[in-house]
């Protein structure tokens, strides 16, 4: 059960950017995706939720094909969060309500119920302050929370978050990434995130994924997680790449000061 | 919400009122209570309001209400303000169908060959836009700009063609839009019967096309399948307009008014203010065919009106922004 993914080829405008990729994952915890710029993360997750055709493979959520359901049906069971929230002329509550959409049927529109989940989904990230803004009037980061929030209400087990973090700085880094965790335990979710930072990963990740030339890497949680990510990312980010005593990922580079 | 919805109502039902009494027969609310209650006061006054001026006043609330609603829906499908229902040629394939009509064919076959051109012309954009698969709202405005253009190559040829002593004057009235010829309940049983569906297929999709908004991506990984609901909300509303130009020939600036009037008004959701837009628009096109037919002894074309409505308010609309910026700075 949980996410499976067998010999997943996926090719955009004739160039092939996944190549036979499989790999695992449990119902619960959070997993992380590596890999240098253009390696196919973005890919892989818009693969997953059904929005890319796959040339060949299977992708099964808790032992069902996903290439068998619906949209609507993808819809409730994966949450899909891209990497850049377009802005709309929307406040951040009314977008968070959009989250209702999977379980709405045709005439329907989000009622008193969706309201009062959104808020609650606001209340859990922090955000409640920005309910009333218009999602055009924030920042990348704020707009990324909303995104979130609007996630929350899907009420999807599976989440999948292209870059979350991209325009978030250092502390709502951490704060983000510590609210996920904490969404992810209490509603046993799976979530799966690309990230470029693979300290993040080793902080809060449960498995790590490192992709590179199509191919897919899966890494658990160890006592040497660390030293094994390093061996891993070595070869795509080259010898300046290095892991600390301490276990962080650092950049060997001659300082100025 | 509830209230400015009433209020637009109240303002609708007030703006029908009025040009059922006003016109070159004047009837008091009085005597078209008692028409209405089956007890004329004369004959003729029976006769005025049942063939002449009740059937228009219902055409041109319903006309206006689809122009505005086809408006709202294009802008929201195009997640831009500026789109009008135009946009994929349907006021310009009409024109071309029903200038063909007025030259080559009988007169009764105007409005169809107007509605055949405008939807024919839509779907021949619809397939040129399906080749462009990266980015589909472009394609669509592309392959609208393709099509309005061809459609005005052919509109100049026919113009040409045409004779300039005897159809030319003809066409160009047809082309500046007017309620004049309604008489009777057949053209505003047939606009009615081809608006409702489309309107209550629009209403019913209300959330699914703000969900459009988002973008493609956004809107399938929350359920929808967007190219079905784009080609829904875009059939929908080039029904609307087509059913509206092939009765009425071109009516201008609804489509971009009434939307524009609820979002200063500050209702922006397509959710919540539908039904708002398609009174409005009624409320438009009324005010501005009542000006047509009583402000001059001779019937004067509706979209004169409607264009001055739509300049008048962009220019308010304009200062507006520039007071607001003013003040920021």
């Amino acid at each position: 059960m949980g996410l499976s993914v067998e010999n997943l080829s996926v090719s955009l405008a004739g160039k092939k950017i996944l190549d036979q990729v499989s790999f695992a994952l449990p119902e619960e915890g959070i997993f992380f995706l590596l890999g240098p710029n253009g390696a196919g993360k973005s890919t892989l997750l818009r693969a997953i939720c059904g929005l890319i055709p796959a040339d060949s493979g299977n992708i099964c959520w808790n032992a069902q094909p996903i290439s068998k359901l619906s949209p609507q049906e993808i819809a409730k069971q994966i949450g899909y969060l891209p990497q850049n929230i377009q802005s709309v002329e929307m406040t951040a509550e009314e977008f968070a309500m959009l989250g209702a959409a999977p379980y709405l049927k045709w005439g329907e529109v989000p009622c008193e119920l969706h309201r009062r989940q959104a808020e609650a989904a606001l209340e859990l990230l922090g955000i409640s302050h920005l309910a009333k803004r218009q999602l055009n009037r924030m920042s990348g980061g704020e707009r990324q929370l909303t995104a979130l929030a609007r996630a929350l209400v899907q009420n999807a087990p599976l989440l999948l978050l292209d870059e979350p973090t991209a325009s978030l700085d250092v502390k709502r880094q951490q704060d983000f990434l510590q609210t996920l965790q904490k969404v992810v335990k209490r509603g046993q979710k799976a979530a799966l995130l690309s990230v470029h930072d693979p300290n993040l990963a080793l902080t809060y990740g449960d498995r790590v994924l490192v992709l590179r030339n199509g191919k897919i890497k899966l890494l658990s949680a160890s006592p040497n997680f660390g030293e094994q990510l390093c061996q891993i990312l070595k070869p795509l980010y080259g010898d300046n790449f290095t892991l600390s005593a301490d276990g962080y990922f650092y950049w060997k580079t001659e300082r100025r000061l | 919400m509830r209230k400015r919805f009433w209020a637009i109502l109240a303002i609708w039902a007030g703006m029908l009122v009025l040009s059922a009494c006003i016109g070159r027969y004047f009837l008091s609310p009085a005597e078209i209570l008692e028409i209405l209650l089956g007890n004329p006061p004369t004959k003729t006054a029976a006769s005025v309001f049942w063939s002449i001026r009740f059937p228009r006043v219902v055409l041109t609330a319903v006309s206006g209400g689809a122009l505005a609603l086809a408006g709202m829906v294009f802008q929201t499908v195009f997640a831009n303000p500026l789109v009008s229902p135009d946009v994929l040629g349907v006021t310009s394939g009409c024109s071309v169908g029903a200038v063909f009509a007025l030259l080559f064919l009988p007169g009764w076959m105007m409005p169809f060959c107007a509605f055949a051109a405008g939807i024919f012309v839509v779907m021949f954009a619809l397939w040129l836009a399906s080749f462009v698969r990266h980015n589909r709202v472009l394609g669509l405005v592309l392959a609208g700009i393709v099509v309005g253009s061809a459609s005005s190559a052919v509109l100049m040829l026919l113009k040409f063609l045409a004779d300039p002593e005897r159809q030319l004057a003809s066409i160009e009235y047809w082309l500046m839009g007017s309620f004049q010829n309604v008489s009777g309940w057949e053209q505003t049983a047939a606009v009615t019967v081809l608006t409702l569906p489309a309107a209550l297929l629009l209403y019913g999709s209300r959330f699914r096309i703000k969900l459009l908004s988002l973008g493609d991506e956004q809107a399938q990984s929350l359920g929808i399948r967007p190219g079905l609901v784009r080609l829904l909300a875009v059939g929908c509303s080039t029904v609307l307009v087509a059913a509206v130009v092939s009765a009425a020939g071109v009516v201008s600036w609804i489509g971009l008014l009434a939307p524009h009037i609820l979002r200063l008004c500050g209702e922006k959701d397509i959710t919540k203010s539908i039904g708002g837009c398609f009174f409005t628009g009624g409320i438009l096109l009324m005010a501005a065919d009542l000006c047509a037919r009583a402000l001059s002894t001779v019937e004067i074309p509706v979209s004169i009106f409607t264009s001055l409505f739509g300049a008048v308010f962009l220019c308010g609309l304009l200062l507006r922004t520039e007071k607001q910026k003013g003040g920021q700075g």
